[in-house]
């Protein structure tokens, strides 16, 4: 009997390490998968020139959709140096996050780093984990100009950790063929009450949404008119919502929020099937466009127009963010990786991310010309003569509020919450999450 | 005397060793220093200062640990019954003989051996609640206004559950199965001479033999309950709202989206220590209702 006891004490306990192992995984699993993870994509994604032992080696580390266009910059600066050689890892989309995390906390190996914007560079630059470059940019030759607005705002006290790959760019996209067969003339620069009621119109013309609005950018009218979800006024952020109501659930011009979160649909196919007429959306939305003209998969003429507005904003003015790429503090090599970084994002970088379709932070006349000429439509100028407002500010807690915020906001897109209920309770939330930091 | 044992058992120790190895390093260890850094307010990077008892203190103050909290406790109310007894009557059933058991528990076991991605996805177009076919079912038979299912607060947690539920009953049905076949056949037959009928043999003669094996899948199910994490991922990444966010997702949130290592450790603990009272409890129970046969 006692022995019983015993053997299932200790089982108890076994089972317990299990379940921790379970919880701690949550926190360690990234190190550990990483480790595995990283060596596999290292071993096949390395350009490496074997035999080159001399030379420096210095590792960048980037997440899975840029390796087209980055593996061809790295590629092109490999050849042109006889010194350093740079060797490119590229993790799983959905991971890069954690697994950037995980790397730079455990002083890794690493020298330069891609970064998914603005707010995260803040983190790292915070944490200690990135250099400060910006006497290195001071010196340069890099023409800081060239980054356009968003540049100034890509700093953290003055000082700069990171540069500037791309530019996202946010866009009024169309399905110009179905404009056509409802007869109703092309989208200029409209103002949001403008998109919504062409949305209804032309849901009553074609029998398909007018719109589609993607589940994960809420505060859009208020980022346009220079106020973010940390912003002491609110008034924008509840214009934002109840767009975005009227859109979904008043109007149903659009796929209804519900139904997004309960199927969570593929937006682009959402374009590319015509079942929609409009889609809001990333200039990214371009290439896979091609990609599927390319492919023959679609055959309709889409359009870029300038996003809607709001009353008393710019014309022009839409948002966007940069990605980046930085160099990490603890690089035994910090001249070299900057030489590089300057290759990647200054003009040699701009010119293969252009023949890519994508847009380069560093735009000059040559970035632009290239880029319209790789889509072929007059519309995708608008990418270069917009006035990009950052997406997201480099203040601390900046993420933590926006999660508290895209709940909330949740909640009242799904008609269980009002619009004086979501905003107040949204505020005394971001109170005692900005306590914290 | 004592080398000549060590010797004896030192190939069992060889074989042992790899496992344990791992076990150590990336179990032990982390353990322990998950106990450490529950401790203080470590960021991932440079910030390490010993906070002492503070983030455990603070847990009880934050309204969201608190909401995930009791979430995770109605997913356990839910989801552990629901499961242990739906697990028992499949094995019953499939246990009897019935025409085509062979297949029935493949079709059972199936859920269990299916990535949980797809699973969320696939249930996730069941659950539409325009046009998916479960809405569209409660429609058909005169349900004017079917749930919402994952796009509404009330009911995403509990579509979350019948997911758990169905997912993992198979794999619990096979170990339930298992124990049904260990019961002796005498003891039925001796029932049968008494005259009794099929349920007082269920409640007297199968329920209690089994009641090894079910206290065994309660704690395995309890235990998995409180880890739930990829199921709330894929399927709703704890929303709408923060309806679905349970406490291993939240851990996740706090640690990695956040970077308070500190303080999602302290929650870790303090999932452990949820568990290691309930487990205790449970085998100080278990005199009561389970039966060795001894």
């Amino acid at each position: 009997m006692k022995k019983r006891k015993v053997i299932s004490i200790v089982l108890c306990m076994a089972m317990l390490m299990t379940t921790l192992n379970g919880c701690g995984q949550s926190s360690e699993k990234g190190t550990n998968d990483n480790s595995n993870g990283g060596t596999e994509q290292e071993n096949s994604n390395t350009n490496s020139n074997e035999g080159n032992e001399e030379k420096i080696q210095l590792s960048f580390y980037i997440w899975q959709d840029e390796e087209a266009y980055i593996s061809d910059v790295v590629e092109q600066y490999n050849v042109s140096q006889d010194k350093v050689e740079v060797e490119l890892t590229a993790l799983p989309n959905d991971e890069y996050d954690d697994k950037l995390k995980v790397l730079l906390a455990a002083d890794s190996d690493v020298d330069i780093v891609d970064i998914r914007g603005m707010a995260q560079v803040t983190t790292y630059a915070n944490s200690g984990a990135l250099l400060d470059i910006t006497d290195k940019i001071d010196a340069s030759d890099l023409n800081t100009n060239l980054y356009g607005e968003m540049w100034n705002a890509s700093q953290n006290d003055g000082k700069r950790y990171a540069l500037p790959t791309r530019s996202t760019c946010w866009a009024l996209f169309y399905n110009a063929d179905l404009f056509d067969e409802a007869g109703i003339s092309y989208p200029e620069q409209l103002t949001w009450d403008e998109y919504g009621d062409l949305a209804v119109e032309l849901m009553d013309a074609t029998g398909e949404y007018g719109g589609y609005w993607v589940p994960w950018i809420f505060p859009f009218a208020s980022i346009q008119a220079g106020k973010y979800v940390n912003d002491e006024d609110t008034s924008m952020l509840a214009e934002s919502l109840q767009l975005l109501n009227r859109f979904y659930n008043e109007d149903e011009s659009h796929m209804s929020y519900a139904e997004i979160v309960a199927t969570n649909p593929d937006y682009i196919s959402e374009f590319t099937s015509e079942r929609t007429a409009m889609l809001p959306n990333g200039e990214w939305c371009v290439q896979m466009l091609k990609e599927d003209e390319e492919n023959g998969e679609i055959d309709f003429n889409w359009q870029i127009a300038p996003m809607p507005i709001s009353e008393g904003v710019e014309p022009g003015t839409t948002w966007g963010q940069f990605q980046f790429a930085g160099i990490t503090s603890t690089t035994d090599y910090p001249e070299e990786a900057f030489d590089f970084l300057e290759y990647l994002c200054g003009e040699p970088g701009a010119v293969v991310y252009s023949n890519h379709g994508m847009i380069h932070a560093y735009s000059g006349e040559a970035t632009k010309d290239a880029y319209t000429q790789y889509v072929g439509k007059e519309s995708a100028s608008y990418f270069f003569e917009a006035n990009k407002i950052l997406e997201q500010p480099n203040t601390a807690g900046y993420g933590e509020v926006l999660t508290a915020f895209n709940e909330h906001a949740e909640l009242y897109l799904i008609g269980e919450k009002s619009i004086e209920e979501t905003i107040e309770a949204f505020e005394s939330q971001r109170k005692s999450i900005l306590e914290k930091y | 005397m004592k080398w000549k044992k060590i010797k004896k058992y030192s190939k069992g120790y060889l074989f042992l060793l790899p496992n344990f190895l791992g076990f150590f390093f990336f179990m032990l260890i982390p353990i322990f220093m998950g106990a450490g850094i529950s401790l203080t307010d470590y960021d991932g990077f440079k910030q390490l200062n010993f906070v002492g008892l503070e983030n455990y203190i603070n847990l009880f103050k934050d309204e969201y640990f608190i909401v995930s909290l009791k979430n995770n406790f109605l997913y356990t109310a839910v989801t552990v019954p629901g499961t242990v007894i739906i697990a028992i009557l499949l094995a019953v059933a499939l246990n009897s003989e019935i025409k085509g058991h062979q297949i029935f528990k493949t079709f059972f076991f199936f859920p269990s051996i299916s990535s949980m991605v797809a699973v969320g996805i696939v249930w996730a177009v069941l659950f539409n609640p325009s046009r998916g076919p479960i809405n569209g079912f409660l429609e058909f038979i005169g349900i004017d206004t079917p749930p919402l299912w994952l796009a509404s607060t009330d009911t995403a947690l509990w579509s979350v559950m019948i997911v758990a539920i169905w997912k993992q009953v198979g794999y619990y049905m096979v170990m339930v199965l298992a124990g049904l076949q260990s019961i002796p056949k005498q003891l039925y037959e001796a029932a049968d001479i008494d005259g009794a009928n099929k349920v007082v043999k269920f409640f007297k003669i199968t329920l209690p033999m089994l009641s090894p094996i079910t206290f065994m899948v309660t704690i395995l199910t309890i235990i998995s309950s409180f880890q739930v994490f990829d199921l709330i991922n894929v399927m709703t990444k704890g929303g709408p709202g923060r309806a679905t966010n349970v406490l291993v997702y939240r851990i996740y949130q706090e640690g990695f989206n956040y970077m308070r290592y500190g303080y999602a450790s302290a929650m870790a603990y303090f999932l452990f220590v949820i568990i290691l009272i309930i487990t205790l409890i449970q085998f100080r129970g278990q005199k009561k209702w389970v039966n060795y046969m001894q």
